[in-house]
């Protein structure tokens, strides 16, 4: 069986979307590709149509994708391509945040799922009588929550083994969704690339749930991005990001940035001192100073951990909490001084603020520069929420 | 208690709006889109310049639902230019999704029609046809249409 590498999965994605107005053979008049062309065999038959709009009014139907039959190496297996927001009444669909039982039996977005039924018998009556090998589930975005769904409702009703390749792809249905879903189709075969600073992926918060659960999704990078960016959305922007790499080229790329203790240090160490570019706001940054914040604190493990009951009273924050345990850990010995000290520089760097020179690492100090750090966090929350319109 | 979560609706809304215009990371300024870049380009047969030839263009915006088009004519040198689009949207500019835009220009000569370019913007950046680059072709009529990369039609990119 085989699998979609991710420059053939970024080229399906990007391609569906020229069929939202347009039959295939118009899409062939002007010379555009679906990026499955000498794969999976396309007519205009291929092309479905799906509704999405308000509860009650302001709906379309417009073309949501296309399901065609391999061809060649791909002989016996079948293509589910599925685009993401491209209107206004796609972004309704967006907004209607409640739960319906998805096609596996288990609690799915509302929105998504009322798409994902407008064209299903569509899906449905493709398959019938055809008994494909494998099912490959493309989408981006809405499309991805749409690949989700047929990944779901596939597996399910058993009818092919299935592979998911999503791009920048919300969450689709809560926790159980997500559980079932991975364990029918296999964490192997599902791929879930997002934008460390692209704000869909990162809604609908709790209860939503990404799939697969059991494995980390494939993050990536590209360009210098703030906490949250609009254009980290974009296909092209995935296109890009996935360049010529492989998954698991992807994937090592994306564990990367789960650093060894000997990296952590040396990054913090070189960020610190100016060698590490650290970009005001970056996502990236973020995440490392939350790896350092933890390897500081696991240096002095149990003798910090410990004491903290002794000292602090229940009405102390979390930020109480952490800003005492680094005051401890700076009093353990000089070098984890330094090392909170460094922490301390590169967070004003990501605040974007000036450096203060000879601080003294008081549990005030400590305090307050956490309590920046913090509403900074903050601030950006609700703009990922206001963002996304929950 | 309906009219209680009708007034938690309406405050959330209030809340959501005053949020979603007030607390945003980036924005395209204004809202400003760009639809289509400014063309510009020559329009030659066997090597002459073609002069008085109309460069009609079009474009389908799929997120503000509009159709536009305008048209240029070649100048004695065969010469062209067409002025970028643009269009304000908020929504647009704030709500993530994918930029779709049908662009098509078509050189219409002696009662012939010539496929100069065909292409699907997916960012609404200016120049963003060409990854920055302005858009500036040579379409010579004797050509076929063929894919540069994204783009179809007869004109190359210079």
């Amino acid at each position: 069986m085989s699998t979609l590498n991710p420059q053939q999965a970024a080229a399906i994605a990007t391609g569906v979307y020229r069929l939202m107005s347009r039959s295939i053979s118009e899409l062939q008049a002007r010379g555009g590709e679906l990026g499955c062309e000498d794969m999976f065999a396309i007519d205009d038959s291929s092309r479905f149509t799906g509704k999405s709009g308000g509860l009650i009014a302001w709906k379309e139907i417009t073309g949501f994708g296309y399901i065609a039959a391999g061809q060649g190496n791909y002989q016996g297996e079948v293509l589910l391509a599925t685009r993401g927001t491209q209107s206004k009444p796609d972004w309704l669909s967006n907004l209607n945040i409640g739960l319906q039982l998805g096609p596996g039996g288990y609690p799915v977005h509302a929105g998504f799922n009322e798409v994902w039924k407008s064209f299903a018998p569509d899906i449905m009556t493709f398959l019938r009588n055809r008994n494909p090998t494998l099912i490959h589930c493309v989408g981006h975005s809405l499309g991805g929550a749409l690949a989700n769904l047929g990944a779901d409702c596939l597996s399910a009703a058993q009818a092919g083994a299935v592979k998911l390749y999503t791009f920048g792809a919300p969450r689709t249905g809560i926790g159980l969704f997500a559980e079932s879903l991975s364990s029918r189709v296999g964490v192997d075969n599902m791929f879930r690339a997002y934008h460390t600073s692209d704000p869909v992926p990162m809604i609908p918060v709790f209860p939503f749930q990404h799939a697969p659960v059991g494995k980390q999704g494939l993050s990536v990078r590209n360009g210098n991005r703030g906490l949250i960016s609009i254009d980290a959305h974009l296909m092209p922007s995935y296109t890009s990001a996935v360049a010529s790499l492989s998954w698991s080229g992807l994937e090592a790329a994306s564990r990367e940035a789960e650093l060894s203790p000997g990296k952590i240090e040396s990054w913090l160490n070189s960020a610190a001192a100016g060698g590490n570019p650290v970009i005001v706001g970056s996502a990236f940054v973020l995440k490392m100073i939350g790896k350092a914040i933890y390897w500081i604190l696991s240096k002095v493990g149990a003798l910090v951990v410990g004491t903290v009951g002794l000292v602090l009273t229940a009405t102390a924050t979390l930020l109480d909490h952490l800003a005492w345990m680094l005051h401890q850990a700076a009093q353990f010995s000089k070098e984890v001084a330094g090392y909170v000290e460094n922490l301390i520089v590169v967070i004003f760097k990501f605040l974007g603020r000036p450096l203060v020179k000879g601080m003294s690492l008081t549990l005030v100090f400590i305090s307050f520069v956490l309590d920046l750090l913090f509403q900074r966090l903050r601030s950006a929350a609700l703009g990922a929420v206001a963002l996304v319109g929950r | 208690m309906k009219k209680q979560v009708m007034l938690q609706c309406l405050g959330g809304s209030l809340i959501f709006a005053l949020l979603f215009f007030t607390v945003i990371e980036k924005a395209n300024a204004m809202g400003k889109l760009c639809i289509f870049s400014a063309v510009q380009g020559v329009v030659l047969s066997q090597n002459q310049p073609v002069a008085g030839a109309v460069i009609s263009r079009k474009f389908i915006w799929a997120w503000g639902k509009e159709t536009g088009s305008d048209e240029a004519v070649t100048d004695a040198n065969g010469e062209f230019r067409l002025p970028a689009i643009f269009r304000s949207s908020l929504l647009g500019s704030f709500l993530p999704h994918q930029p779709f835009i049908e662009q098509t220009l078509l050189i219409l000569h002696q009662g012939k029609e010539y496929k100069a370019w065909m292409f699907d913007k997916m960012n609404y950046e200016e120049n963003g046809e060409l990854q920055g680059k302005p858009i500036s072709l040579v379409c010579r009529l004797e050509n076929e249409p063929s894919r540069k990369g994204e783009i179809y039609g007869i004109c190359d990119i210079r």
